[in-house]
């Protein structure tokens, strides 16, 4: 039994205390649920989630705790952190919710309170601050390989008003993709700066999504001066995580507006396509399937913009999945519980790979470098098979 | 054409009632303020609906998203499924009428304002009828959900009893009012289609007795149904509509990817 000092509503903010209450259990979300696909197993669905933590703060908070004193059953904890933690926080419930609970943004809290009361992280998610702490990444890789894979014809210029931020699965587990990025931001004709290897460091997505956030004000701090002195006006990046926690929260953790924009690499090629800045000469005779990532489109909103690059291209043909935009369904790389349950990251995976096949496509387009290194683990070893490919090492290559 | 309030009632389950309702409330009232407590602890955040709010302003907030087209049409729910949507409606729209209905019968028969009488109290008749039509079609097919997807939904305990106690509440609301046409046969029926179905249902069993056993439930299980509403999921109703706005406001700033 846990007593009541615990306060399980510290924390979390006036609106989700609401959201708790809002639930209705009509379970509408379970149809779209990526875990609940793959293990059928109910206690891990986002209303049992819900009804649980609602339970540990009735118990423990309130009318209901002064009347039975106020314990909670350590097993039950247990449970809830499993389930909090198996859940990869793709938010496609959030998205089917009947009553709105914003739940992208409600699972890495209740993650946070998990560790606030030593619950959590759980497996290797335990070393990511030591890791970040060490090597400014979460993979521990050495920072002068960061930039390994970066083509050495093109120039990063030491001041200029739009920066390049690469990020650490990007430039460790995708390096296609953000050799694409660089290859597409060179041909707009626009000048770059990027900040060096060792001060590039992690953005602090990891961090905040398995509820580690003593490191995250630093961290912030560290990034956005940097840039500010190179003169940045406009953040892009490929990795919709780091997009998401650079315009979602950044400013709070730095404490007043950043000094400058953030865009995803989508946008900024999308913009430079209508400004004819950037014109697709090849042609691609190939059939596309594009698969919008968990935090790019119902994290930020970032739909049409990829679709508006890939059409640009000449000759394609794009089609799409069943579940696209914002109820995209998670390739299993989200919410780092691709690090503690990897088969079910591999099951989902493989669902992503399956409708893509049966569909006919030639291609499966993606745009996150954490999906990308997921969809190529997933594809080792299958016996169905499709080449995948980053949308800007598409347009690298085509350019 | 007009209606007498408490008519067959003893004065000392007048009494009873009074004490109950009084208890009821309290209950209530309790609860209500311990889970809006909860709320207060939260921390605030910049641009949120609920920033800098208190206890009545989270209360005015949940009143006024109670109206507002979002949830009058149920529109989040309607978008995601057409038939949920127009039975959460029925619940919805069925309650409100009701809750207002009651509230007149009691303002009316309080204060002597003597206006439910004529066309009015027979448009008020036929309007709250069909009202009780609405809460019970809405409920039936929430119970029938309820029940034939156990399998594949996540129910807490109350979630079916709850739905089993509202729907006792509308079938002994429409017992009483059926067996008091029965018992006086007014010429006007025909305005509560409803409550005439039940009076011809009770055409052999219409004694003030069954009269007062039938009212008693009503009355119980209202109460209860009241009393519990803090402590149970049905808590959503203060709730719901402020995450479903907040939702709609989300939605409206993602499409301008909002963080310049």
């Amino acid at each position: 039994m846990t007593e009541r000092k615990f306060s399980f509503s510290h924390g979390l903010s006036k609106r989700q205390l609401v959201e708790l209450d809002a639930c209705t259990r009509c379970s509408e979300c379970l149809k779209w649920c990526p875990v609940q696909e793959v293990t059928g197993r109910r206690q891990i669905s986002p209303p049992e989630k819900i009804r649980l933590y609602r339970e540990f703060i009735e118990n423990t908070e309130g009318l209901k705790a002064r009347i039975t004193g106020g314990k909670v059953d350590r097993r039950l904890l247990e449970d809830f952190v499993r389930a909090v933690y198996e859940c990869t926080t793709c938010g496609a419930c959030g998205e089917a919710c009947e009553v709105g609970i914003f739940t992208q943004r409600l699972w890495p809290v209740l993650r946070r309170k998990m560790v606030e009361m030593g619950l959590g992280p759980i497996g290797p998610q335990a070393n990511l601050t030591e890791f970040v702490k060490k090597t400014g990444n979460v993979y521990n890789k050495p920072p002068e390989e960061r930039f390994s894979w970066f083509p050495e014809h093109i120039k990063v210029h030491e001041r200029a008003e739009i920066g390049y931020y690469a990020g650490c699965t990007g430039c460790y587990e995708a390096q296609p993709m953000v050799r694409g990025d660089v290859l597409a931001l060179h041909a707009t004709g626009y000048a770059f700066t990027m900040l060096p290897p060792e001060e590039e460091v992690c953005c602090g997505f990891p961090l905040f999504i398995t509820g580690q956030w003593d490191m995250l004000e630093d961290l912030v701090r560290r990034l956005v001066s940097a840039y500010e002195t190179r003169g940045v006006k406009l953040l892009i990046s490929s990795c919709p995580c780091c997009v998401n926690i650079m315009a979602r929260d950044w400013p709070s953790l730095y404490g007043r507006p950043l000094p400058f924009k953030i865009r995803h690499i989508s946008q900024f090629i999308a913009e430079a396509i209508k400004e004819k800045r950037l014109i697709i000469k090849d042609h691609l005779k190939e059939r596309l399937i594009y698969h919008d990532p968990c935090y790019l489109s119902r994290g930020v909103g970032v739909i049409e913009e990829p679709r508006y690059v890939l059409k640009s291209i000449p000759d394609i043909e794009l089609i799409e999945f069943e579940r696209h935009g914002l109820y995209s369904q998670c390739c299993g790389a989200g919410g780092a519980a691709r690090k503690v349950f990897h088969e079910n990251a591999i099951k989902m995976g493989r669902l992503i790979i399956d409708e893509a096949v049966e569909k006919g496509a030639d291609r499966l387009i993606l745009s996150c470098p954490a999906c990308y290194s997921k969809m190529h683990e997933a594809m080792e070893g299958y016996e169905k098979q499709i080449r995948i490919t980053d949308i800007m090492e598409l347009i690298g290559s085509l350019i | 054409m007009s209606r007498e309030a408490f008519i067959y009632i003893p004065w000392l389950l007048k009494i009873a009632f009074y004490i109950s309702s009084l208890l009821s409330l309290l209950i209530f009232l309790a609860g209500l303020y311990s889970r809006f407590s909860i709320w207060l602890k939260g921390r605030d955040e910049p641009d949120d609906l609920l920033e800098g709010k208190g206890l009545g302003g989270l209360l005015l907030l949940s009143f006024r998203y109670f109206f507002s087209k979002e949830c009058l049409l149920a529109r989040r729910v309607m978008s995601k499924s057409r038939i949920r949507g127009i039975m959460l409606i029925f619940i919805y729209w069925g309650f409100t009428i009701l809750f207002i209905g009651t509230i007149l019968v009691g303002l009316d028969h309080y204060l002597r304002l003597n206006i439910l009488k004529g066309y009015i109290y027979l448009i008020f008749s036929f309007i709250l009828d069909l009202a009780g039509l609405a809460v019970f079609t809405g409920t039936a097919f929430f119970i029938v959900r309820r029940i034939r997807l156990s399998e594949d939904i996540i129910s807490g305990w109350d979630d079916l009893p709850l739905l089993v106690l509202l729907i006792i509440i509308v079938l002994s609301g429409f017992s009483v009012e059926g067996l008091r046409l029965s018992l006086t046969d007014p010429p006007f029926m025909d305005w509560s289609p409803v409550g005439a179905l039940f009076a011809a249902l009770f055409s052999g069993v219409n004694s003030p007795k069954t009269y007062i056993v039938f009212w008693c439930i009503h009355v119980m299980t209202a109460l209860s149904f009241i009393a519990f509403i803090p402590f149970s999921k049905q808590f959503h109703m203060f709730a719901a509509q402020i995450t479903t706005k907040d939702a709609l406001l989300r939605s409206q700033r993602l499409g301008g990817f909002v963080h310049d």
